[in-house]
């Protein structure tokens, strides 16, 4: 992992203190509510439905045993006992006090960890596929260049006062993508060309929001010591022509489209042509030196094979179940990737306790090199499990309540906070999540149905990736009245895709047999082993909306 | 015109509060001074901005509220929400103790009526 060094730790030192001084002078009104809004966001700190909120930054979803620890002991001692893990790779706790804000930054800075660039018109948090560095499929290991755009866009000058937020992201599978890097306002796959070089593969314009926009491709090959000249570039003409009139129109999505992709793409070619041969090139040890960081812990050598794991698989269904679910391919023989879901039936999506937080980072002790990852997805890895380990870490969450073997299934739902916390919503999302996954509790139908991501935000900013769901719910507010707009068709893969609207929201009540009625058409349709997906993709939306809709359809 | 009490965010933790009738901030909505005329929303109002001003509080307004059979209930879901926790993680605490303290809520309610009328007299 990366580790500070005495820079570092002096930037995030001295932050807290400023931070500190400020708290200090907004309690005594020397700062105003205004003057004080900006300073408080530049440190992740929001004000929610009930309380302050603050988000920290997981930098490319990597976290060690002593920092998950950390993040438990602030819900502890400074919160109510609990954390929120969300698609961007942060934390978020929902009810500290703003007098005890630096005193938690300070604990953060501990562990090298802080609530920088988590909020704010600057670029946020990077974040990656949570499999980097482990997965069979890998073409690159992706948090070497992550972390070398976290350095870069830490504090960068000239970015902190962009039209708006900035949000990249990157992915290093051979043909998938885990990071919904097409979602980004910039999108980075890593690739090798023929000659086995690294390049890059840059996409930018990419969105949720009120206009979900699928990022077009830049640059097919931006050879790997230019990366961080191209993303300037990119940067510089956002930052030059996007729009600051119009909030709904400042993401760099907007500038994209209205510019065309191709004249967009010519203004980034000609300023990087300016800024190509200079201080942003990337020097080659420089790259290994970073890489250094994430060198492979020190695996056994092992069989690929484990007697014991296939024994235990015959032995113990709910096992095996759990196995084929959650338990992914490591590129190491001998090793598996495990997946910790945190969408237990009627749980809230993402949620972890304090408790929990303590017991997954000794798991991660002893069996996975005191390494967690969180995913956009909301959930928990173990990137580095002995497949002769994987009975004892199963026991071990089943006990803990994070083994539902329910991974990419439709109750590993992606809900944002929506009305229980959010002042921005419009609806709740969390207890329909939570009626969703009890309705599909039955873990055998749900594998029936297979492959199929649901995803629910509260309100039109889409935090909750409903625009990239298979299934995804809006809430709306019909005359004080929480109601679900239905899309089908997103999708976050390699093929991304944006869901359309399937017809008139439905009430509360109505939307879990909404989504009943979705699945059952989906059963009736699909041909043997084909996903949810691919179904609606060769069907198109007619035989569910017949089924969603009965009474319109005879009208017409 | 219906009945209003005046909202705001704490500053020292952002927590919803209420302008009750004793001058204070209440966590508890049924604590809060109600308003059913004009006059008596703007006078609210102008008390919220005081808040302020002495930085106790910040974001102050006025939110409709009905009263249910001697208990305030706030007319939007926004609102509930606000004033009873989030309607999830019934054990976490601050949920925990608004879930208990609602059931004494038509109680406090008459009891602060009670008191607002002993001391106008
Ligand atoms: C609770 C406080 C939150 C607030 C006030 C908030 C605010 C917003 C806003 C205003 C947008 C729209 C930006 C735009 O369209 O320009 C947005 C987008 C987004 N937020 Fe949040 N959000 C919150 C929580 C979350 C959470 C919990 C997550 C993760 C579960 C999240 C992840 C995202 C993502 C992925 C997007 C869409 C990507 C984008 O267009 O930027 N946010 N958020
Ligand atoms: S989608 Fe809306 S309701 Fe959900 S967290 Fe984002 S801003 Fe809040």
């Amino acid at each position: 992992m990366y580790r500070y060094d005495e820079f570092d730790h002096a930037l995030v030192r001295e932050r807290v203190e400023q931070f500190r001084g400020q708290v200090a002078r907004r309690m005594t009104g020397a700062l105003t509510a205004d003057e004080f809004r900006p300073l408080r966001l530049m440190n992740g700190l929001y004000a929610q439905l009930h309380a302050y909120m603050l988000r920290v930054a997981i930098p490319y979803g990597t976290l060690s045993s002593r920092q998950l620890r950390m993040l438990g002991h602030i819900a502890r001692k400074w919160d109510r006992g609990y954390g929120h893990f969300t698609t961007r790779q942060n934390i978020q706790y929902n009810w500290p006090r703003l007098v005890d804000t630096p005193d938690i930054l300070s604990d953060l800075a501990s562990v090298e960890m802080h609530a920088i660039q988590t909020s704010g018109n600057c670029i946020r948090n990077v974040t990656a596929d949570q499999y980097a560095g482990v997965a069979a499929d890998e073409i690159v290991d992706t948090r070497v260049y992550a972390e070398i755009i976290r350095q870069w866009s830490t504090f960068h000058p000239e970015f902190s006062f962009l039209p708006r937020k900035f949000k990249i992201a990157v992915s290093g599978a051979a043909s998938d993508d885990r990071a919904a890097v097409r979602f980004h306002d910039i999108g980075i796959f890593v690739r090798r060309n023929e000659a086995g070089d690294i390049g890059f593969e840059v996409m930018a314009g990419g969105g949720m929001g009120r206009t979900p926009a699928i990022a077009p491709t830049l640059h097919k090959f931006v050879p790997e010591p230019d990366l961080l000249s191209y993303l300037e570039a990119i940067l510089r003409v956002y930052n030059l022509l996007g729009r600051r009139d119009n909030l709904f129109k400042a993401r760099i999505k907007i500038l994209v489209m209205a510019t065309g992709v191709e004249a967009f793409t010519a203004l980034v070619e000609e300023e990087w042509q300016r800024i190509r041969e200079s201080a942003l090139k990337l020097p080659e040890d420089e790259i290994a030196r970073i890489r250094g960081y994430f060198a492979p812990p020190p695996y056994e050598a092992l069989a690929g094979v484990s007697r014991e794991l296939d024994a235990q698989l015959l032995q113990d269904a709910a096992f095996s179940e759990w196995h084929s679910a959650n338990v992914t391919a490591h590129k190491q023989p001998g090793y598996a990737i495990v997946n910790a879901s945190l969408k237990p039936a009627g749980g809230v999506p993402g949620d972890m306790t304090a408790d929990q937080m303590d017991a997954v980072a000794e798991l991660a002790e002893r069996y996975s090199f005191g390494e967690i990852r969180v995913t956009h997805e909301q959930n928990l890895v173990l990137a580095h499990v002995r497949k002769s380990d994987l009975y004892a870490v199963w026991r071990n969450l089943v006990e803990l309540g994070l083994a539902t073997a329910n991974l990419n299934l439709i109750s590993d739902i992606i809900a944002c906070p929506g009305l229980d916390y959010c002042s921005l919503a419009t609806a709740r999302s969390i207890p329909v999540a939570q009626r969703i996954s009890l309705a599909f509790a039955d873990l055998k139908r749900q594998r029936d149905i297979g492959e199929l991501r649901l995803n629910i935000s509260g309100c039109i900013n889409a935090c909750g990736h409903h625009h990239a769901g298979n299934i995804g719910l809006l809430g709306v507010d019909k005359h004080g009245e929480e109601f679900y707009q239905l899309t089908l068709g997103g999708h976050d893969g390699a093929d991304a895709s944006i869901g359309v609207i399937a017809g008139p929201a439905f009430g509360s009540d109505e939307i879990v047999g909404a989504i009943e009625r979705v699945t059952d058409t989906y059963l009736a349709l699909r041909t043997p082993g084909e996903r949810f997906i691919d179904t609606y993709r060769r069907v198109g939306l007619k035989p569910f909306k017949e089924r969603l809709y009965p009474a319109q359809q005879a009208a017409e | 015109m219906g009945l209003q009490v005046l909202t705001a965010c704490r500053l020292i933790d952002s927590r919803v509060v209420y302008l009750a009738h004793d001058g204070n901030w209440s966590e508890w909505i049924e604590e809060g001074e109600t308003a059913s005329s004009e006059a008596e929303s703007e006078a609210l109002k102008a008390r919220g901005k005081a808040g302020e001003a002495a930085n106790v509080v910040f974001e102050t307004y006025l939110v409709d509220v009905v009263d249910d059979s001697g208990t305030l209930k706030p007319v939007s879901l926004r609102e509930f929400i606000r004033a009873n926790g989030p309607t999830i993680h019934p054990n976490f605490g601050l949920q925990a103790e608004r879930r208990k303290k609602g059931d004494n809520q038509a109680i406090t309610r008459r009891n602060a009526a009670t008191a607002r009328k002993v001391a106008s007299e």
